[in-house]
């Protein structure tokens, strides 16, 4: 704070008076962004959910292109083929050349020139790699479907608790109280054993205990916005309820939704392959992941690549949900983010 | 009574922060120097964003991950501060420099009870034993009015009121006797009445314990109150320094004028408050003059060309702005200025 | 509090009498009994549905197991003639209850300490690793970690018992992989919390006080950061109840899990109906101990006397 003298002598033309302009500093730099804009430039960002959704869009495809273009019929049985090791035509990649403790598979069950399994055979002599398409086919389909009823069932549920509240919202959150205190999968096991092990009951028996959470997510968030200012504007302007909630609650829901929804995917995957794994899921000769990591397990100790192989496919496939919901919460909500 | 004096305590030299962002360096300080004397209380006023917090969080070392202090010293007890050690660090803060914070609500670990927190410096910065230091903190909470304090010093801090909380915060500032108290806006976040007491018990423990306060604030009605000496800040900058009767009666810096301006008096008529036009200058580049320039209606060409020096007013004054150079054309005062220089003038005719 | 603690004790019975009400009726809607095997002549059949009470009308014999269920029997396992449903839960439950606490005790340190360290040392490599792990952790089904975990540690390196129930060396593996879910997700629920704790004022204070690091986390933000931590015991409670179900199966480890999905494949309802009593009422008392035990730590709601559910 020492005072200083200036440090040059000045002319007059230095003191003539500028009129003042705080316009120029008004200006904000950045264009404004709509949220769901400003939502998808954020998610772009996050490398990690870019590649995941890329990597799941690689992976349905791949699945369902096989209903056409499959490397060889999934239940075709060739029981002097079984437990080849894997073959990637002449290539000669260990491990994927069709040797297995230095024997050459291939040619001691006779499998003729130019018939490659490209992930090798099962305890029946099945293509894997045909397994394992089909498979992932069947589970992604389960759980998209036990998705969409999930979402359904607990997005209206939630709205109705939610927007009512009162003693319907008492009634509504008792029950989901009983239901959540007996744990999921069991409700499911008790489904599966009332309904017939098949994709339609498995569906529902998800379907009918996955919506819970979802539930509890919209009921909360609605009993929020329900006391915010524009609802009540509607509804002072005289809007009905069923319009409010769809004009008004649902796209402010639509994150939450959204990002619940991600979460369930990979969570109806496991449902699943658990159920598949202890026996009650999809029978045989129906493929799954789960039914194929069972019968991989059967073997593990001498054909290890028959896990191995459908246990990379459902990892990759749960990582990439999980990843990018991670992602998409993420960019919804920016406060969430590191 | 302890009265101020004019041996300095801590001076801050040449100091400049930046922030890093994605759009490169933020100048937040931009070249602060002060000195704080013994015993005496500094108030720096400025609105948000002017550097204020920054600079005393330079003191404390409580700056954000993504600063950066480029240049400057802060000296204390004849040593530079910026080039303590972490533990060097941790052993002054709490202990000689101790700070309070704005919001009392959430300044208080919600978990611990308040005896324990208020108890924690003296706990960390000597060896004193747990019932002692408690011991301590009950004399010291009842310093600070909180009643009962023997009884409350189990409880949590939701089961006190937002004043009583703040009075909590300063005792946790105050049990170790620092001689530097840091009170960043200790009073914004209260009711009126509130900040009274708040600001009587900083003055109070003042003058029992002689120690010096850098106190920060946007209100310049609370300066008034406690304040021996004021510094105005902005845009990264100290732009007038002074007593506080010379801040308040013969302010020079054409800021300053907004401020007093902006802030409601009694004698005040006019039917809207006086705002300053415009927004402060982005940091990420500053403006090559003077940084107030373009929100000011008294701005000459070399304003935008040049930042202007201290020019000294007294010994104890100063102000940065171009309209104190000889050379510089006189101007017509806001009303209100010059009902206030007029109150300076006949001061000095008696 | 008390009453609070009796409120909740009712909810809880309520919530049981209507599980087993529930799970009663399903199972007489359940297409086959164990007894429609060919080979028992009918009227062994006739006899078989006597000794189990099934001849009597439907509401007699609801009414009979409800009462069974009040003075603690469930009946007899069709599976295991003679021997009754408490008494086979009684000779299994040992290991599911160790497999079960070792997994949660070595999860949740586990996880609340990656978490803590990753807050600390956020966007750093230890971060980044501890995020992978989290995510990687959530990602891979239990009963696949637990094929892997056999295949590799016990079956090729020969570290441990490849399965059966020979002592605390057979529980390791079948630990490690039922921690995995609750390891990864209380490490990144730890993570988000801290690294808020990390940024809230009174942190700052605390370090206006004097304190390093290593004492701010220490005295202020672990324990502020574990409170949130405690409300996901009871999700990872169910996980860790499913978990069992496949890992126990694994493993082969005679433990409740195991039983069940034997139970299912054999059809012997009245051990099913009477282990999803013993699942529902475990998890809703970890609830309801984790709503408590919440009360008990967080001061603020200790002295309101309010929990929210």
């Amino acid at each position: 704070m020492t005072p200083q003298s200036p440090s040059r002598p000045l002319g007059p033309e230095a003191f003539k008076p500028v009129p003042v302009n705080t316009q120029a500093q008004e200006q904000i730099a950045a264009p404004s962004l709509t949220f769901s804009q400003d939502a998808r430039s954020r998610l772009k960002q996050n490398k990690l959910a870019l590649v995941s959704f890329w990597l799941l869009v690689f992976i349905g495809s791949a699945a369902l292109l096989s209903l056409w273009f499959s490397p060889a019929n999934p239940n075709t049985q060739h029981l002097a083929y079984t437990h080849l090791p894997p073959k990637w035509g002449n290539l000669n990649v260990p491990f994927f050349n069709g040797y297995r403790d230095g024997v050459d598979l291939y040619a001691r069950s006779g499998v003729p020139r130019g018939t490659y399994f490209f992930l090798g055979t099962d305890y029946l002599g099945r293509d894997l790699l045909a397994r394992i398409l089909v498979g992932t086919r069947v589970s992604l389909f389960i759980a998209l479907l036990a998705t969409f009823f999930d979402l359904t069932i607990g997005v209206f549920y939630g709205l109705i608790a939610g927007w009512r509240g009162g003693r319907t919202d008492t009634i509504m959150q008792r029950l989901i109280e009983i239901i959540s205190s007996v744990p999921n999968l069991i409700v499911v096991i008790l489904m599966l054993l009332v309904f017939k092990p098949g994709l339609t009951s498995i569906i529902l028996a998800i379907a009918m205990t996955g919506w819970v959470t979802m539930a509890r997510l919209v009921r909360a968030e609605t009993l929020q916005l329900k006391n915010q200012e524009f609802i009540l504007a509607a509804r002072t302007l005289g809007e009905t309820s069923r319009r409010i909630a769809v004009k008004h609650l649902l796209p402010n829901l639509s994150s939450t939704i959204i990002i619940q929804t991600m979460f369930t995917i990979p969570s109806a995957i496991f449902f699943e392959a658990f159920l598949s794994y202890i026996g009650i899921g999809l029978p045989a000769p129906t493929a799954s992941l789960g039914t194929l990591l069972a019968d991989g397990q059967k073997v593990l100790q001498l054909y290890p690549s028959e896990l191995v192989f459908p246990a990379i496919i459902i990892v990759v496939l749960m990582l990439a949900f999980n990843l990018l919901a991670d992602g998409l919460r993420d960019a919804f909500d920016p406060r969430s983010s590191r | 009574m302890v009265q101020p004096t004019d041996s300095p305590i801590l001076s801050v030299e040449n100091l400049r922060v930046d922030f890093a962002t994605f759009a490169g360096p933020v100048h937040a300080i931009r070249d602060v120097s002060f000195t704080l004397n013994k015993g005496e209380t500094l108030a720096i006023v400025g609105e948000s964003g002017s550097g204020k917090s920054v600079t005393v969080r330079s003191i404390m070392g409580l700056l954000a991950n993504n600063a950066r202090i480029v240049a400057g010293r802060i000296m204390f007890q004849d040593a530079d501060i910026l080039k303590n050690t972490k533990r060097q660090l941790n052993a002054l803060r709490g202990n000689d420099i101790a700070m309070i914070f704005q919001d009392p609500m959430t300044s208080l670990d919600p978990t611990m009870p308040i005896g324990k927190q208020v108890a924690e410096p003296l706990r960390l910065h000597t060896s004193i034993s747990e019932k002692k230091a408690l011991a301590e903190a009950v004399r010291v909470l009842q310093l600070v009015g909180i009643q009962d304090a023997a009884e409350r010093l189990k409880d949590y801090p939701h089961q006190f009121s937002g004043g009583q909380r703040q009075r909590i915060v300063i005792a946790m500032a105050i049990i170790t006797q620092p001689q530097i108290l840091l009170a960043d806006e200790p009073t914004t976040a209260l009711d009126v009445t509130i900040q009274a007491q708040i600001i009587h018990l900083l003055k109070e423990i003042q003058a029992t314990t002689g120690t010096s306060i850098i106190f920060i604030t946007h209100d310049l009605g609370v300066v008034a109150g406690i304040a021996d000496r004021v510094a105005v800040m902005y845009a990264g900058k100290i732009v007038e320094y002074g007593m506080v009767d010379e801040i308040f009666y013969n302010p020079q810096h054409p800021y300053t004028w907004g401020l007093l301006e902006a802030m409601p008096t009694l004698t005040t008529s006019a039917d809207r408050l006086y705002t300053i036009p415009g927004t402060p200058p982005d940091l990420l580049a500053p403006p090559p003059g003077d940084a107030f320039a373009p929100r000011n209606p008294f701005a000459m060409q070399i304003d935008l060309a040049e930042q202007p020096p201290f020019f000294p007013v007294s010994p104890t004054h100063a102000a940065a702005t171009w309209l104190l150079h000889p050379a510089a054309p006189q101007v017509t005062l806001p009303p209100e200025i010059a009902r206030r220089r007029q109150i300076w003038a006949a001061r000095f005719a008696h | 509090m008390i009453k609070y603690v009796l409120k909740r004790l009712g909810y809880l019975v309520l919530t049981l009498f209507i599980v087993a009400t529930f799970t009663f009726f399903l199972m007489k809607l359940l297409p086959g009994t164990p007894f429609n095997n060919p080979k028992i002549a009918p009227d062994q059949i006739a006899v078989l549905r006597k000794q189990y009470g099934l001849d009597l009308p439907v509401w007699q014999q609801y009414l009979n197991y409800m009462v069974g269920v009040v003075h603690g029997r469930f009946g007899e396992s069709y599976q295991f003639t003679g021997q009754s449903v408490s008494y086979l839960i009684s000779t299994r439950i040992g290991p599911s209850l160790q497999l079960g606490v070792q997994a949660m005790l070595i999860g949740t340190l586990l996880g609340i300490l990656l978490g803590a360290v990753a807050a600390m040392r956020k966007n750093s490599w230890v971060d980044a690793t501890a995020t992978i792990f989290a995510i990687i952790g959530r990602s891979i089904p239990n009963f696949v970690i637990a094929a892997l975990l056999q295949f590799w540690l016990a079956y090729k390196l020969h570290w441990f018992p490849i399965a059966l129930w020979t002592g605390f060396s057979s529980s390791i593996l079948p630990t490690l992989a039922l921690a995995m879910a609750p390891l990864a997700n209380t490490a990144r629920f730890m993570r988000t919390e801290m690294v808020d704790v990390l940024n809230s004022d009174y942190i700052e204070v605390a370090r206006a006080k004097g304190n390093s690091q290593w004492q701010l986390v220490a005295r202020h933000a672990l324990r502020n950061s574990m409170i949130p931590v405690v409300t996901i015991i009871g999700p990872m409670a169910v996980d860790l109840m499913l978990g069992s179900l496949v890992v126990e199966n694994v493993f082969a480890i005679p433990g409740i899990g195991q039983q069940f999905v034997q139970s299912i494949t054999t059809n012997d309802y009245p051990v099913i109906m009477g282990l999803t009593m013993l699942y529902s009422a475990m998890l809703t008392g970890v609830i309801l101990i984790v709503d408590i035990l919440y009360g008990i730590i967080d001061p603020r709601i200790r002295l309101s006397g309010e929990v929210n559910a």
